[in-house]
């Protein structure tokens, strides 16, 4: 059940997005936080606003966490000590003490040669043709919702409409790294080659997680915004 | 060492034997959940700290996880190690003599022995420390091997070298107390698992009683991503089918337990993955989830409902 009673930004991927909220004003309707084990909360909120949520309570818990971890409707936060329901509620409706501590969204462009295998199956199953499906999918603006399945996969809302389709009917054994993909309402680059059921459209070879660099392993963070530019 | 400072490394002997998965863990990767990195490190936290604190190392240092058995070391020159977690019949050998000794105990290896591991009576898991840590490159801040996406050092296998860091004359001197554990038998009877409900309590009411119903087989298919459950008995009656569409990707931790549609429940073991589509219906205390890392397939687990 929803509990943020703000609407996410995007809408399906028309650009520009609208500015995030400011840290003073995260919502105070809030009704479902639950506990998850001994040491994590969940907590519910309006699909889409994960990051925002995630960043605030990051901002106002700091090192209390060892980990926020949005998810499309949810985020988890896990703390070092035992997790508590209340501290949480209390975290939600604070204000950040410092509106610097919530980063603003950054925009990462990533760069796309669009010669994925699945180009043309696409175009075809979405009544478009290859040209129309490219323009779509690097007209519009993405968001960087979650993370999941592999280290660096992020998944990324704002996918227009006309291209929501179902994953393929049969994976794939191996897809490589960089890879441009689409499935239901995401668009997402492969991080490295894994096997994989989503629709390939191009290739980047913008590096999307080297474990090397422990700074900042990751090219994309929750809540950046992301365009692809067809080289 | 994780304090960033650079630490010479020595190499004072090589492992002869590997035994079919010995991994190198630590406290795992902490705080990269967020970018889809599991924590990962040691499945028996407790056996992982006891042996580090057994060699006087700090808390955190990296030691071996070894999966049910034979294990040799040689050592080149004097080492103090410690086995925990599991039983088995550990030797120090040294030309023409050979000595039994003890798990759970300070161990100290002359220059030229070989510590001979055979396969464990009693555990699954067994955590070697070395005083000095095994020195292995850290990524992202941690030595451990994830098995789910392969971050960390490679499986440890016959020929490659037992390398400390060299200042572990800067650690305390290690305290020989004998730690008070004994390793589980099957003749425990099915091990307890407190389960936390939640987090979707009202939605897996159902579910969560029926997990509690009967006790549960360890299957053949766990591993350090999950503990998978088979009923005990076969004809258990299955829950109302649960619909997957319907249960949106959340958020996994490690001891959630999940139900998917084969009503087989998977208790996240350290390597889990971070997100997953299927319902939840609790959590395995952070105790009990060290307790998982030691059983056999074929054991026997039965969940109990606790409340906080």
């Amino acid at each position: 059940m929803p509990i943020f009673d703000w609407l996410p930004e995007g809408g399906e991927g028309t650009p520009p997005l609208p500015p995030l909220p400011a840290p003073d004003s995260v919502p105070t309707s809030m009704s479902a936080i639950s506990r998850y084990g001994e040491r994590s909360v969940l907590i519910d909120v309006v699909p889409g606003a994960g990051t925002a949520v995630a960043a605030h309570l990051r901002a106002v818990l700091g090192d209390r966490l060892v980990d926020v971890v949005p998810a499309g409707h949810c985020v988890l936060a896990t703390f070092h000590l035992p997790a508590s329901v209340t501290e949480v509620a209390k975290a939600l409706t604070a204000p950040a003490s410092n509106a610097d501590d919530v980063a603003e969204p950054r925009t990462v462009v990533v760069p796309v040669r669009y010669d994925g295998e699945d180009l043309a199956d696409v175009a075809k199953q979405v009544g478009l043709t290859t040209e129309e499906v490219i323009t779509a999918h690097c007209d519009a603006w993405y968001r960087v919702d979650f993370f999941g399945f592999v280290p660096g996969f992020a998944y990324l809302t704002g996918l227009p409409v006309q291209l929501h389709l179902a994953r393929r009917a049969t994976p794939r054994t191996r897809v490589p790294a960089g890879s441009v993909a689409i499935a239901a309402s995401y668009s997402a680059v492969y991080p490295r080659s894994s096997p994989g059921g989503w629709h390939l459209l191009g290739t980047t070879d913008a590096p999307m997680f080297d474990p090397a660099h422990a700074q900042r392993p990751s090219l994309l963070q929750p809540g950046d915004r992301v365009r692809f530019e067809r080289l | 060492m994780n304090s960033g400072q650079q630490w010479s490394v020595r190499e004072i002997g090589q492992v002869e034997m590997a035994g079919p998965h010995t991994l190198i863990v630590d406290e795992g990767r902490v705080g990269w959940a967020h970018l889809a990195v599991t924590r990962s490190g040691a499945y028996d936290r407790g056996a992982y700290q006891r042996a580090n604190r057994l060699v006087g190392n700090p808390p955190t240092e990296a030691a071996l996880e070894i999966l049910l058995g034979p294990t040799r070391l040689r050592f080149q020159a004097a080492a103090t190690v410690a086995l925990t977690g599991v039983q088995s019949a550990v030797t120090i050998q040294l030309p023409g003599a050979t000595r039994a000794v003890d798990c759970e105990s300070t161990l100290t290896l002359p220059a030229g022995s070989i510590l001979d591991v055979p396969q464990f009576h009693l555990g699954l898991r067994g955590y070697l420390a070395i005083r000095g840590g095994w020195a292995t490159t850290a990524t992202l801040g941690s030595r451990s091997t994830d098995t789910l996406s392969g971050l960390g050092p490679a499986p440890v296998k016959a020929g490659d070298p037992v390398a400390i860091y060299a200042n572990a004359s800067r650690f305390p001197q290690h305290d020989a107390n004998v730690v008070a554990f004994r390793a589980r038998a099957q003749t425990d009877g099915p091990l307890p698992l407190r389960l936390l409900p939640g987090p979707r309590t009202s939605r897996y009411f159902d579910l969560h009683e029926w997990v509690l119903r009967d006790h549960w087989l360890v299957s053949t298919a766990s591993n350090r991503i999950g503990v998978r459950l088979e009923p005990s008995q076969p004809d258990l009656p299955t829950p109302t089918a649960i619909d997957s569409n319907a249960t949106p990707s959340e958020p996994l931790v490690r001891g959630a337990v999940q139900v998917p549609p084969d009503c087989r429940p998977v208790i996240m073991g350290p390597d889990h993955p971070t997100t997953g589509g299927y319902p939840v219906v609790g959590v395995v205390t952070e105790h009990d989830s060290d307790a998982l890392a030691q059983l056999r397939p074929g054991e026997a687990v039965r969940f109990v409902d606790i409340r906080l």
